[in-house]
């Protein structure tokens, strides 16, 4: 019965906000905002640029709201819009390099990993990665995008999407390897 | 425990994670915002002021070029195609089929008289000459056909004198016409001569008034006979006509002006003679 109604009412909210009120505007802003700003974080290291990409996506977000048609959920519509700008500020900021490089990996010796890791200790591994490999392996792993959209999305090949994947995954382990080699046995491989 | 897939783990992780925006990223969004609309408004007013110059300047263009046409409507002279209307008058000869590049020479006219009368002849007998004949005229270039016996004869009569026949039957038509006229012109003049001499016999002498009105009347008698006698009319001619009146009107006016003039001019001086 909440759902319904917090449904309800986000989209007469969103509705308000196509308007241009600014007090729905500013509501859907403080409802999405700290979730976005960590999606814009995953792919910019610097927290700073996080949030000046969020603005720009929150900035598109209403004012191409009309194109908004209610028929998936307003937090994937929005979450696109901050995936597709934080791509853009690196595409600008070229930061972004891609290595056509074909190479066999099984995924079987990566997924056997286990290990505890917080959060942030999780996002200072990825932001470990160069930003090839971070872009791809947060859109793969992350965000659950396919090969074939991810190169739609970042103008690459299917193979060199599964390259940087793989690099990224196989660079990952070596990191956590050395991990485990200093604090003496959390991570079980 | 069974291993977790560690992609899975920080999925989670990281889905769960939120960072909160600092105190100002409202206010910083909410002026962004507020340019944006006003650049949209200002955007939307440019195109509208855009689109009201293209129409105002198509309303200008139209009525410009509206004005223009109706100007040449109401100056320009109407072409009547007089050709055709001449050669639909039934008494005027047709010729047809005739090449721009004829030329009816008085050789090719007695040629054409040669055929006519050898067709009086049997035809076992004529139909060789004839045909020479006609292929002798062929070569020529003269490939003019003329359609009914009446025909013929009206060509090779004397009324049709020798004329270089150019274009098309037109000129031969205009020719008939301007001998018309001559004579016409002719009998008025003899007509002018008499009445002048019987003028000069009662009054002694003319002056240049009288025969200036004569040769007006019998200019006017001309072109009332030579419209009588075509059975078309000939817009520019009558267009000329009208035009001849205007700025004889005005001929008159101004002497009229100019007369008037020195008549008071010469009262002034005799009244200033007398005191």
């Amino acid at each position: 019965m909440k759902v319904i109604q917090l449904y309800k009412s986000e989209n007469q909210l969103i509705k308000k906000a196509i308007k241009e009120h600014r007090d729905a505007q500013r509501q859907l802003y403080t409802r999405y905002s700290p979730k976005m700003l960590g999606v814009c974080r995953r792919y910019i290291k610097d927290v700073h640029y996080a949030e000046e990409v969020m603005l720009t996506g929150f900035l598109k977000v209403f004012t191409n709201l009309s194109k908004f048609k209610f028929e998936g959920s307003f937090e994937g519509w929005i979450r696109r819009i901050m995936i597709n700008e934080s791509i853009s500020f690196l595409r600008k900021e070229k930061q972004v390099l891609f290595t056509e490089e074909i190479m066999n990996y099984s995924e079987e010796s990566w997924n056997n990993i286990n290990v505890e890791l917080e959060v942030n200790q999780i996002q200072e591994l990825i932001d470990g990665l160069p930003v090839g490999y971070r872009t791809v392996f947060v859109l793969y792993a992350i965000e659950g995008y396919k090969h074939g959209e991810i190169a739609k999305t970042l103008g690459i090949s299917e193979s060199t999407s599964k390259t940087q994947l793989f690099k990224a995954r196989k660079m990952l382990q070596q990191k956590l390897n050395l991990q485990n080699k200093s604090n003496h046995g959390t991570i079980k491989i | 425990m069974a291993p977790l897939k560690f992609e899975e783990r920080i999925k989670e992780q990281l889905e769960e994670r939120v960072i909160e925006p600092s105190d100002n990223s409202w206010d910083r969004l909410e002026t962004a915002l507020t340019k944006t609309k006003h650049k949209q408004k200002r955007l939307k007013k440019n195109w509208q002021y855009g689109i009201a110059a293209i129409f105002a300047g198509l309303i200008i263009f139209t009525s410009i070029k509206i004005n223009e046409n109706s100007v040449v409507d109401k100056g320009a002279p109407k072409i009547v195609d007089s050709s055709r209307e001449v050669i639909e008058n039934k008494n005027v000869p047709v010729i047809e089929k005739l090449r721009s590049d004829t030329l009816l020479t008085p050789h090719s006219r007695t040629e054409l008289v040669e055929i006519e009368s050898k067709k009086s002849l049997p035809n076992s007998l004529s139909s060789f000459s004839q045909k020479e004949n006609i292929s002798s005229i062929k070569k020529k270039g003269i490939t003019a056909v003329i359609s009914t016996e009446e025909q013929k004869k009206t060509v090779t009569s004397n009324f049709y004198s020798p004329l270089p026949i150019k274009g098309d039957s037109l000129n031969a038509i205009a020719h008939e016409l301007s001998v018309v006229d001559s004579t016409l012109i002719e009998n008025k003049l003899k007509e002018m001569a008499a009445q002048i001499k019987e003028i000069e016999d009662k009054e002694g002498g003319v002056t240049e008034e009288e025969i200036s009105r004569l040769l007006l009347e019998a200019q006017r008698e001309i072109t009332t006979k030579k419209l009588m006698k075509s059975t078309t009319i000939d817009a520019t001619a009558l267009l000329q006509g009208v035009e001849d009146e205007l700025s004889e009107t005005f001929k008159q006016k101004v002497f009229e002006a100019l007369k008037s003039g020195f008549q008071k001019v010469r009262t002034a001086v005799v009244t200033r003679n007398n005191q």
